[in-house]
């Protein structure tokens, strides 16, 4: 059923439109893209930035992304050059 | 620029999403932030399940996000399980969201691991071997506490969340 039907019938919307909610601020938004557009008032940045995460860990996120790279790196090199199956 | 990633936990039946949470507090009651000193699960019962993703906000230049693994480190209380759909293999693909649940889970089945698995055991698009290439989530990380009769205080342990990222 559509949003406008469900609304004349006095039906919660509820389903159709998830609730997003900052963890951080504790803001509310209607969409995905207002929560990800947002400035978060406790780090002064969007949670698509990656200062918003570092702000949230003492700068530790730059370090998780780091290793994560390392571990992609790692994987993209082995699958190009395979270990021999004959040693 | 290196993607920017965020756990996000979905509750209730009118499906609240909390965004970058900081912690996961297991209780009695559905909700992202239960404060499990006023929700505690009476020895015997369950927690509520947790329904939780990894979100990528951004990729930041890097072109894929894959390989993500999920495990819990530090002891539970005594008789007391947590239980998960996160696994290696016989990955039962994506689940559908839910409202979560105090009964016994039919989706969070096999124990958290408490140590690295070493492969993927949570999957993205409802494969382990799946990936994002854009903005987006990985599958439903569901897990549960479940308790005895004989259980005792609950303790705080660590969840553990990893990926790998190609630049």
């Amino acid at each position: 059923m559509e949003k406008r039907k469900l609304q004349r019938a006095g039906l919660s919307t509820a389903t159709l439109d998830p609730k997003h909610i900052c963890g951080v601020c504790e803001q509310a938004f209607n969409s995905e893209d207002e929560y990800n557009t947002h400035v978060c008032p406790n780090t002064n940045f969007q949670p698509t930035q990656i200062e918003h995460q570092d702000a949230l860990t003492g700068g530790r996120f730059s370090a998780i992304s780091k290793a994560a790279l390392e571990r992609g790196a790692k994987r993209e090199g082995e699958d190009e050059h395979p270990a021999s199956k004959n040693g | 620029m290196t993607a920017t990633f965020e756990i996000c936990e979905t509750n209730t039946v009118s499906v609240t999403i909390s965004h970058n949470i900081s912690d996961t507090d297991m209780g009695s009651a559905d909700s992202a932030t239960v404060d499990p000193v006023a929700n505690p699960i009476t020895p015997g019962s369950n927690s509520f399940e947790k329904w939780q993703r990894i979100h990528v906000t951004a990729m930041g230049g890097s072109s894929k996000i894959d390989n993500l693994q999920v495990w819990r480190t530090g002891a539970l209380g005594a008789n007391a399980t947590h239980l998960t759909n996160a696994r290696t293999s016989s990955y039962g693909g994506a689940p559908t969201y839910a409202t979560p649940t105090a009964s016994n889970s039919s989706v969070a089945t096999q124990t958290m691991p408490s140590s690295d698995p070493g492969a993927a055991n949570l999957g993205i698009g409802g494969s382990l071997t799946g990936n994002l290439t854009a903005t987006g989530y990985s599958d439903y990380l569901v897990h549960q506490i479940q308790t005895t009769g004989s259980a005792t205080t609950g303790t705080t342990t660590t969840m553990n969340y990893q990926y790998d990222e190609t630049a």
